[in-house]
């Protein structure tokens, strides 16, 4: 029986040339994960059909901006659409993140220089290595997908206040980190 | 005191986090529904003077509606007062004209006195205007009719000016692009993109109106006093979901016209267009012809290409 192996960069090609078909394809290889994203992100908050319709609306947005997908790097890419349509709806329903948790002040002395993005992905991509397991993962779930400490020490088998612990010597590890890698 | 938002630095970072993937969502559906909506956007829109019109309407209808900022916004504008001696830097684009390739050129660096940054997970659209009340008749305008013109010479590989053999696959595409918009040919010259007074020989534009849509998903931004200009943000309010901005620009000890020129800026922060008005005449009327100005939307998607200048400089010129 033939065996039908899913190229991703062949599809990814092809979704640039507007091929419905490749679209098509990355839509059921996508789906599960894109959901995942939605879900994990607006979980109650969102009925079931307006979850959907988010899911939808990734998929719709990868559509019209195909071209800009670098090579090997579709699944950031439809993560980073995921997590921006996501957040919009948090921020609808007026559930963001708390100010005083997602908020690093840095010193006071510090003679107030803007990092230009690059450098600054690239000291948190240092703070986020430097952190062990769990604290990572714990970290990202936060920050990046949005989810409240409580429902991240359910799923992940975890005690609420030490994961609360954890994110704040997270946010200390990323405040030390951008200190030594920008300002005084 | 500075700070940053730890989940907005997560914003433009390279990331795909391992999840375990949900089989709450079927892709056969999914599947459907993206692909309906992909070919509603593609479909060629008959009665096109009623969808204009319809479009012309609901613009103007909320502009006039009071509504809860917050549950709209989707498009948003920081802007960014630079520190003495800050700098941008982006990487830098150019196009072989001839190849229509597009290089990197390595960085460029701005000393911007202000910083209007764009960002949004919405695609931008395309927009065009009507003024209403002007002080003095326009000299140069540009339109639909140019930018859609201009799109089909491109989309055909055609460098302009085209050869009189190629006109008729030029007028072919431009009437396909125009039908998919519901414009005719007269609507698409009633539409305008810029419109300006100015006079050639004084070097002086008393004003100058133009539209565009500054977002893609990784944001945009538009580049004041970039070239050593002193710049004075004098109002940044916000009036039922646009936001406003009035400024001045002036290259000190300078003495020609355009030396110091004004700015009202009127930012959708629902729907996403920059409506900058410009020039030497003052913020008083500036105001009053941003503020008589109708907006309409083709429906087209604003695509940006793979690579691209993130940054653009303001300026007020002829051509």
């Amino acid at each position: 029986m033939a065996r039908t192996v899913f190229d991703e960069e062949r599809c990814v090609q092809a979704l640039k040339r507007g091929d419905e078909e490749a679209f098509s394809r990355l839509i059921e290889q996508y789906t599960p994960y894109v959901g995942a994203i939605v879900s994990g992100m607006t979980g109650e908050l969102l009925s079931r059909e307006d979850r959907e319709e988010l899911v939808v609306d990734v998929f719709y947005s990868l559509w019209n901006s195909a071209a800009k997908i670098r090579p090997g790097k579709l699944k950031s890419y439809l993560a980073a659409i995921a997590r921006n349509k996501a957040r919009n709806a948090l921020r609808r329903e007026k559930q963001e993140l708390p100010l005083e948790e997602d908020l690093l002040l840095l010193s006071p002395s510090d003679p107030e220089r803007e990092l230009a993005q690059a450098e600054e992905a690239r000291l948190l991509r240092r703070a986020l290595e430097a952190m062990p397991e769990p604290d990572r993962t714990i970290f990202i779930r936060r920050y990046w997908l949005c989810q409240k400490t409580r429902l991240i020490a359910a799923q992940m088998g975890l005690n609420e206040s030490t994961v609360r612990a954890k994110l704040l010597r997270g946010r200390e590890k990323l405040a030390q980190i951008l200190k030594e890698g920008g300002l005084p | 005191m500075n700070s940053k938002r730890i989940s907005e630095m997560f914003d433009s970072f390279d990331l795909a986090p391992e999840l375990k993937d949900s089989a709450d969502y079927d892709p056969e559906r999914i599947k459907a529904a993206a692909l309906e909506r992909v070919h509603a956007g593609a479909a060629v829109r008959p009665g096109g003077r009623k969808l204009m019109r319809a479009c012309l309407l609901a613009a103007v209808i909320a502009c006039f509606l009071s509504v809860t900022a917050y549950a709209l916004v989707t498009f948003g504008m920081n802007v960014h007062v630079s520190r003495p001696g800050e700098t941008q830097t982006y990487a830098l684009y150019v196009e072989d004209y001839k190849t229509g390739e597009i290089k990197s050129q390595g960085n460029i660096t701005y000393q911007a006195a202000l910083v209007l940054h764009f960002d949004s997970a919405e695609e931008g659209r395309e927009y065009y205007f009507m003024p209403g009340w002007l002080p003095s008749e326009p000299t140069e305008t540009g339109s639909a009719y140019h930018v859609l013109l201009d799109q089909a010479a491109d989309e055909l590989g055609i460098k302009w000016p085209p050869e009189e053999a190629q006109l008729p696959a030029v007028e072919a595409k431009f009437n396909e692009l125009a039908e998919a918009r519901g414009l005719t040919e007269e609507e698409s010259k009633e539409w305008l993109c810029r419109c300006m007074n100015g006079d050639t020989e004084t070097h002086d534009i008393p004003y100058q109106i133009t539209i565009c849509s500054p977002t893609d998903l990784y944001g945009r931004d538009l580049l004041l006093g970039a070239n050593g200009e002193k710049v004075q943000l004098l109002s940044d309010r916000e009036e039922s979901g646009i936001r406003v901005l009035e400024l001045t620009m002036e290259r000190e000890g300078a003495e020609y016209p355009l030396a110091k020129v004004n700015y009202v800026m009127r930012y959708s922060l629902t729907e996403g267009w920059l409506l900058m008005v410009g020039g030497t005449q003052d913020l008083e009327t500036l105001a009053k012809i941003a503020g008589d100005v109708q907006i309409v939307s083709s429906g087209a998607l604003i695509k940006a290409g793979e690579e691209g200048n993130r940054a653009s400089t303001l300026g007020v010129a002829f051509g």
